[in-house]
C-alpha cells in the first residue's frame, strides 16, 4: 500500500477531513484500486493466518470508508430540489462498500459495518436510486443476515419501487410481494420495529390483503411508538376501514391521526374525501379549509410526505455517528 | 413569519372565508331545481357557434328533456387554476406557467372570477376567486418551485372547495408523477363525476403524458377525469406552448352554450346520466357524462 494513501487515511482520522477528502480527489482511479486491492490481500492473509500478525490493525479502516464516501458526496452532482435529487452513488461509495466488507469481517467494526451498509441503502432510496439501495440493503444483509434494520431498509425501497417505480402492475404487485416478506422477516428479527409493522400493514393493504392490513396495523398501534409512526398507522387504518366500506371506524382512524398532527395535510385529505363521499359537503369544506390554513407555515413536515421516500435525516445522522468514531 | 408569508397567510385565510360557504344543494342545479349543462360543440377541432335550443337533443337518464338556451352572459365563471410548482417546475416552465396564467386571465371577461391554487406535497390557496384579475397576477409572482407533486390530492381540494354552483372551472396543471398525494384516480374520479366543475388538465411532460406515446396511468386517468367533467386534457408539446393552451380554454368559456332545463321523467337522487346530441348541425359535443343528486342526509 502506498505511504501517501495511508497518511491521507490517517489524516481524515485526525479530523483533517475535508483538506483529506480534497486531496483524495487527485488521485488516479486506478492507483486507488490498487490501494483498495492491497487492503482485501492483508485482510485476505489476516483470515488465513489468525496467529500472525495484522497489519490491518495499524490502519484507520473506518476513516478510509468514510473518506471514500465523502469523497463521493463531493463528485456527485448537487440535486436542484426534490425531484431532482443528487446522482447516485458511483465509484468511490464502492471503494467505501470494498473497505466495510473488509470491516465486516472483523472483530470489534462489524457493527460499524453494519451501520455503514444500513445508511447507504436509506440515503439511496431518498435520492431515488432505488437499485443501488436495495443492492447496499442486500450486500448488507450477506454480511449481517436476519439484521432487522437492514430488513426493513430492503422491504422500504421494495415498496417505493412498487409504489412509485414504472412498470405493469404484475411487476408492481410481485415488488409488494418481495416487500412483504422482508418487512415480514424483519418483524420476527425484532418485534419492536415500530416502522417495520406500519409498512407490512401499508403493503398488505396494497396487495388487497385487507384483514392482515387491519391485524397488522391494529397491533403497531397497540406497541406505541414515535407519534410520527402512529400518525401512519391510524392513517392507513382508515384507508383500510374506508375501502371495506366502514365508514365510522375509518373517519375515527382519520379525525385520531389529525389528533396527532392537527396540521397534517394527508389525514384532513383523506377524511374530507370521506365526508364528501358520505354526502356531508359542509364537514368535508370544513376539514379542508382547517388544514389549508396552515400552509406556508406548518411547523413540521406531514410524516406521510416523506413515508414512501423513507427518512433521509435518519441516514444522514447515522454518516455522521460513523465520522465521529473514524478518529484514531 | 416574514412580512411576506404573514401576507400569503392571509390572503389564503381570505380566500377560504370565501369559498367555505356550504352548499348542500345538489350542483348541478338551483333553488329552482333547474339543471344547467354545460356543453362545446366543435367541428375540425374549431368551435361551432350560433346554435340554437332547437339544435340540441339532451337526454338525462335516456329520457328527453325540453332545454332552453342560456347566455353564458349572464352566468359568469369562476376559474380556480390549480398549478403544480413541484420543484421540477423550476426555471423557464415555471416562467411560461406564469406567462400562460396572464393570458388566461387576459381572456377571461370582466364579470369572471379566477383564483389560485399551487401545490407540491403542499396545497396552498394563494388568491381567493375574485373578479380582481390584479390580485390573482400578484399572487402569480409568488409562485415557487419546490418540493414534491401531489396532483391528485390538490385537485381534491379544488373541486371540493370550488364546487358551489354556477360555472364553476378548474384548469389543472401539472407537469409529472404524483408521488405524494393519499388520494388515488379512482377517488378524484368519483369526486369529478359528482361534482358541478368543468375541469381542464394541461400537462407538460411530453415523454410521459402525450397521448400519442404511450400514456402514464396517471396521465390517463387525468384526461379520463377531465372528459368526464366535460372538459379535456391539454398536451402543449414545450412550455412555450403553454400560454396558448391556457388562452385557448379561457376563450372556450365564451363559446360553450349553456343548456338549462327542469328534470322531467327521472327520479331525483342518485346519478343522472347525460347525452347530448345535435339536431341536423354537424360538430363533436362535450358535456360531462352526468351529475349526481345525494340523498337526503
Amino acid at each position: 500500500m502506498s505511504p501517501d494513501y495511508e497518511a491521507l487515511l490517517r489524516r481524515y482520522a485526525r479530523g483533517d477531513r475535508t483538506v483529506a477528502v480534497q486531496a483524495l480527489g487527485a488521485w488516479r482511479t486506478s492507483d486507488l484500486d490498487l490501494q483498495i486491492h492491497a487492503l482485501q490481500r492483508r485482510a485476505k492473509a489476516a483470515a488465513r493466518c489468525p496467529s500472525c500478525e495484522d497489519l490491518l490493525d495499524a490502519l484507520p479502516l473506518k476513516a478510509a470508508v468514510m473518506l471514500h464516501l465523502d469523497r463521493d458526496e463531493a463528485e456527485r452532482p448537487l440535486g436542484t430540489g426534490t425531484e431532482q435529487p443528487r446522482g447516485c452513488p458511483a465509484e468511490q461509495a464502492r471503494r467505501a462498500g470494498q473497505i466495510a466488507s473488509i470491516l465486516a469481517q472483523r472483530h470489534g467494526t462489524r457493527d460499524f459495518a453494519r451501520r455503514f451498509f444500513l445508511a447507504m441503502a436509506q440515503r439511496c432510496q431518498w435520492d431515488f436510486c432505488l437499485q443501488a439501495a436495495l443492492q447496499w440493503g442486500r450486500d448488507g444483509l450477506a454480511r449481517f443476515p436476519g439484521d432487522a434494520s437492514l430488513l426493513l431498509a430492503v422491504g422500504a425501497g421494495l415498496e417505493e419501487q412498487a409504489t412509485l417505480g414504472a412498470g405493469r402492475k404484475a411487476q408492481r404487485r410481485s415488488c409488494f410481494l418481495e416487500a412483504r416478506r422482508f418487512l415480514s422477516e424483519a418483524i420476527a428479527a425484532d418485534p419492536t420495529l415500530t416502522e417495520a409493522s406500519v409498512r407490512l400493514g401499508r403493503v398488505q393493504w396494497r396487495l388487497a390483503e385487507d384483514e392482515a392490513a387491519q391485524l397488522t396495523l391494529e397491533k403497531a398501534v397497540q406497541r406505541g411508538g414515535a407519534p410520527s409512526l402512529l400518525y401512519l398507522a391510524h392513517l392507513f387504518l382508515g384507508q383500510v376501514h374506508k375501502r371495506a366500506g366502514r365508514a365510522e371506524p375509518a373517519i375515527a382512524e382519520f379525525t385520531r391521526a389529525l389528533e396527532l398532527g392537527p396540521q397534517r395535510q394527508a389525514a384532513a385529505v383523506a377524511l374530507s374525501q370521506l365526508l364528501l363521499s358520505n354526502g356531508d359537503v359542509a364537514g368535508a369544506r370544513r376539514v379542508l379549509e382547517q388544514t389549508l390554513v396552515h400552509a406556508g407555515r406548518r411547523t413540521e413536515r406531514d410524516p406521510y410526505w416523506d413515508y414512501v421516500a423513507s427518512n433521509a435525516a435518519q441516514a444522514e445522522e447515522l454518516f455522521e455517528e460513523l465520522r465521529e468514531e473514524t478518529g484514531p | 413569519m416574514s412580512p411576506a408569508l404573514r401576507s400569503i397567510v392571509g390572503l389564503a385565510l381570505l380566500g377560504m372565508a370565501s369559498l367555505a360557504p356550504a352548499q348542500e344543494m345538489p350542483v348541478f342545479r338551483s333553488e329552482v331545481e333547474s339543471a344547467y349543462v354545460d356543453v362545446f360543440v366543435s367541428n375540425n377541432g374549431r368551435p361551432v357557434r350560433g346554435l340554437q335550443a332547437t339544435d340540441f337533443e339532451l337526454k338525462d337518464n335516456d329520457v328527453s328533456q325540453a332545454i332552453e338556451l342560456v347566455s353564458t352572459e349572464t352566468r359568469p365563471v369562476r376559474a380556480v387554476l390549480v398549478f403544480d410548482t413541484s420543484s421540477s417546475l423550476a426555471g423557464e416552465k415555471l416562467v411560461a406557467l406564469r406567462m400562460a396564467a396572464e393570458a388566461f386571465l387576459e381572456a377571461l371577461r370582466a364579470a369572471d372570477e379566477a383564483a389560485l391554487v399551487a401545490f407540491s406535497e403542499e396545497i396552498s390557496w394563494l388568491a381567493e376567486p375574485t373578479t380582481d384579475k390584479a390580485q390573482v397576477r400578484s399572487a402569480l409572482t409568488r409562485l415557487r418551485a419546490e418540493g414534491a407533486t401531489a396532483v391528485f390530492d390538490a385537485l381534491y381540494a379544488a373541486l371540493a372547495l370550488s364546487d358551489t354552483g354556477g360555472r364553476s372551472l378548474v384548469v389543472l396543471f401539472t407537469d409529472g408523477e404524483d408521488n405524494t398525494s393519499i388520494l388515488g384516480a379512482h377517488q378524484l374520479r368519483i369526486v369529478a363525476e359528482r361534482s358541478n366543475v368543468l375541469l381542464h388538465v394541461v400537462g407538460l411532460r411530453a415523454a410521459s403524458l402525450t397521448p400519442a406515446r404511450e400514456e402514464t396511468d396517471q396521465a390517463r386517468a387525468l384526461r379520463e377525469i377531465a372528459e368526464a367533467s366535460g372538459g379535456r386534457f391539454w398536451t402543449p408539446e414545450s412550455p412555450e406552448r403553454l400560454r396558448e393552451a391556457f388562452a385557448a380554454i379561457a376563450a372556450s368559456m365564451n363559446e360553450r352554450y349553456v343548456l338549462r332545463y327542469d328534470p322531467q321523467g327521472v327520479t331525483r337522487e342518485g346519478w343522472h346520466g347525460l347525452t347530448v346530441r345535435l339536431r341536423g348541425a354537424k360538430g363533436r359535443v362535450q358535456v360531462r357524462r352526468g351529475y349526481w343528486v345525494p340523498p337526503p342526509r
